[in-house]
């Protein structure tokens, strides 16, 4: 309902700085959610938008007014804690009235507001209870139908589903979303879970050490990290250093001995195209886009040990560096890069089954395989690790 | 007590010996292994009969000797009487029953606010010295009383002769005295509660639009309410018992019920003293159930 802009703010606790020159404009009705490791300076960011902290430098605009000076019960934010945080000593109605009552509604208005968000919210029986003759999801919804009911210009949500079991997070959160939805208020979400930041969240903001590392939609974090902070914080297992030729389109996995020419793309995350020096690059590929095979005489088998002989092509666009796709690939027409190697173990998880397969040169590889046919492999098998060309994702290597 | 001693002496003895029927096949099942568990479970049983006994010895002595109805202290007594409390709950006790009610009451009162308003800051706030000032307002936990009756006697004859402000020997002197002793106890029970109370609904008061004054009082005060309770009945006993400080400043017109007993003690000795501490002892013993059906009283101890 409010749009929020947050302007250079910086916070620092003695020396160290907790929130590092933050500076984020958040839609009226969007869900951002701020996500990063514990530390990371996002409950503090999110404690300086509701005014519980005082920022160091910056300015903090609700609906366009600066609110630096507005002390938190003037604000007009709605906030739900990781703990609940609700009032002990009153019933659940009592607890859900509290804002109404702060902001001196009349009697019957209030009533019915309350009604109406508990309805909403699924706990109308239980109205009377105290928060202690709840459970801890009940707990939460109760907290959020506090947040809520006064009708807030910003909603700012504090891990609210930390404490939940993993079935009841899931529920949670598609309940969260569609109140926000339903009150188009504009949400701030902190959490440490990707899952629940990639299926919740308009944006996300990717926070390390008080730093802004990457602002994207769930989507384009997910394809596109920025950093390597960002990729291993969303879970990719295979980030390798690679340098990427001068002059060229190239770039060479050191850690696999490859080289790739990469298909022409309009965004290149890394670096501009044409410099004249080498430079280092992380290549990223996700787990899930890695496929596994047994190797079999279709396809020429590349041995690692034989890198150098590595054949490029500069003609083609696609099949630059490997062999054509075998017939049963979905997209034969991009090149594909295949690795021999040993599975060194697997975990079943369900849909899908994690392969660590270690090649005869290099670090392992973790492949997520979906479960959807009986190609099982066990400890110790010879196969083939292939990927996609185009599903390579280049990023800066700060470390090098 | 003793024969339970000799109980315990008997399985003992027989745990320990082996040769008594063990491999025997009339008792198959009795090994000496076996005894010598049951031994160890009697007697530990016993020891800790024997502690809780010493404990509550003294009080249940007095309050044995209380019912006696001869006017000088004989055990056994030879004849049930209520004379005693008759005798307590008249007069010169029970002036002072009442005066150390008041001086309990309103004592109590002032260290629950005083103790709260300590307790907050210095769980609330980190400020310069906070640690220090933590130790420092619960010393008089530690400190023998005596030692604090004697610096409290100091300070106010002091004060008397560098500003003419008569403390000694009045009544805002011995209420001062007690809220000295009670406010700790305060503290200390407050302080449990507010480290056990979530901060965050502080902030989600404030959130909520409620200012950190109607904070205070709409959310936290009723929060830690347990603890000002537990606090409250702490002092109250405490204050109702103390004899060090009230001895070192009461008069004679406003005897607490400990200074009127020693008083009482050195004059004669009577069941009628025994009358007065049972009353103490039964009183405290119903405070204490109150404290624990309230809080529970390992949450603050």
């Amino acid at each position: 309902m409010a749009e929020l802009q947050i302007e250079n703010l910086s916070k620092y606790y003695g020396g160290s700085l907790a929130v590092d020159n933050l500076n984020l404009t958040v839609l009226s009705g969007e869900l951002i959610t701020f996500l990063g490791p514990s530390g990371c300076g996002k409950t503090t960011s999110l404690r300086l938008v509701g005014g519980f902290l005082r920022p160091n430098q910056g300015i903090i605009r609700i609906a366009g007014k600066i609110a630096n000076d507005i002390p938190p019960y003037k604000r007009d934010i709605g906030m739900v804690f990781q703990n609940y945080a609700l009032f002990p000593h009153l019933t659940v109605e009592q607890n859900v009235e509290f804002g109404l009552k702060m902001r001196k509604l009349p009697v019957a208005e209030r009533k019915q507001r309350v009604a109406d968000i508990l309805k909403l919210v699924g706990l109308d029986q239980l109205a009377g209870r105290r928060p202690a003759q709840l459970s801890g999801g009940q707990q939460q919804r109760v907290a959020l139908a506090r947040a809520l009911v006064i009708n807030p210009q910003v909603l700012l949500l504090d891990e609210p589903l930390s404490n939940l079991d993993a079935r009841l997070r899931v529920q949670l959160r598609e309940d969260i979303k569609r109140l926000q939805r339903e009150f188009r208020v504009t949400t701030i979400l902190v959490t440490h879970d990707q899952d629940e930041a990639l299926s919740m969240s308009d944006r996300i903001v990717v926070m390390n050490n008080g730093r802004v590392e990457q602002i994207a939609t769930p989507r384009e974090l997910y394809d596109h990290p920025a950093t390597e902070f960002v990729a291993r914080f969303m879970g990719a297992p295979n980030i390798w250093p690679g340098t990427r030729l001068p002059g060229q389109n190239k770039i060479r996995l050191d850690a696999l001995d490859r080289t790739v020419t990469l298909p022409e793309r309009e965004e290149t995350p890394a670096g501009t195209e044409g410099e004249d020096s080498e430079k280092a690059v992380l290549v990223l590929v996700r787990s899930e886009r890695l496929q596994i095979s047994r190797p079999g005489p279709v396809t020429v088998p590349i041995s690692t040990t034989d890198s150098s002989a590595m054949p490029e092509n500069p003609a083609g666009q696609g099949s630059a560096t490997a062999v054509a796709a075998p017939k049963t690939d979905a997209s034969p027409t991009i090149g594909l890069i295949q690795i021999e190697g040993t599975i060194e173990s697997f975990s079943f998880v369900g849909s899908s089954t994690r392969y660590r397969v270690k090649p005869v040169e290099g670090p392992p590889i973790v492949a997520d395989c979906p479960n959807d046919n009986d190609q099982n492999f066990e400890v110790g098998e010879m196969v083939r690790v292939s990927w996609a060309i185009g599903d390579m994702r280049l990023i800066e290597n700060k470390g090098a | 007590m003793s024969t339970v001693e000799i109980d315990r002496n008997k399985v003992g003895g027989q745990g320990n010996n082996p040769d008594l029927p063990v491999n025997g096949r009339t008792r198959p099942a009795i090994t000496a292994a076996g005894l010598l568990q049951l031994a160890a479970r009697i007697g530990g049983q016993v020891v800790v009969g024997l502690i809780v006994f010493l404990i509550a010895f003294p009080s249940l002595f007095v309050i044995y000797l209380s019912f006696s109805e001869k006017s000088f202290f004989t055990f056994p007594i030879t004849a049930f009487s209520l004379k005693w409390y008759q005798n307590a709950l008249s007069g010169q006790f029970l002036e002072s029953i009442f005066a150390s009610s008041i001086l309990a009451l309103t004592s109590a009162i002032m260290a629950c606010v005083i103790g709260t308003m300590c307790a907050y800051a210095l769980n609330r706030y980190r400020f310069w010295g906070s640690g220090l000032l933590t130790n420092f307002f619960l010393a008089p936990l530690a400190l023998p009383q005596i030692v604090l009756a004697i610096g409290y006697l100091i300070l106010i004859t002091r004060l008397r002769s560098f500003t003419g402000v008569n403390l000694t020997g009045t009544l805002p002197g011995l209420l001062i005295a007690h809220v000295l002793v009670t406010t700790p106890w305060v503290i200390r029970t407050v302080s449990a509660v507010l480290l056990q109370t979530d901060r965050a609904i502080e902030d989600a008061a404030q959130s909520l639009g409620a200012s950190p004054r109607r904070t205070f009082f709409a959310v936290t005060l009723p929060a830690i309410s347990p603890g000002i309770v537990g606090g409250f009945v702490f002092a109250f006993i405490i204050s109702f018992g103390n004899f060090e400080l009230s001895l070192m400043v009461s008069q004679p017109s406003f005897e607490p019920l400990p200074i009127r007993i020693y008083h009482y003690l050195t004059e004669k000795s009577d069941p009628g003293v025994a009358a007065v501490s049972a009353l103490v002892v039964v009183f405290v013993a119903m405070a204490t159930w109150i404290i624990d059906r309230l809080i529970g009283l390992q949450k603050i101890l």
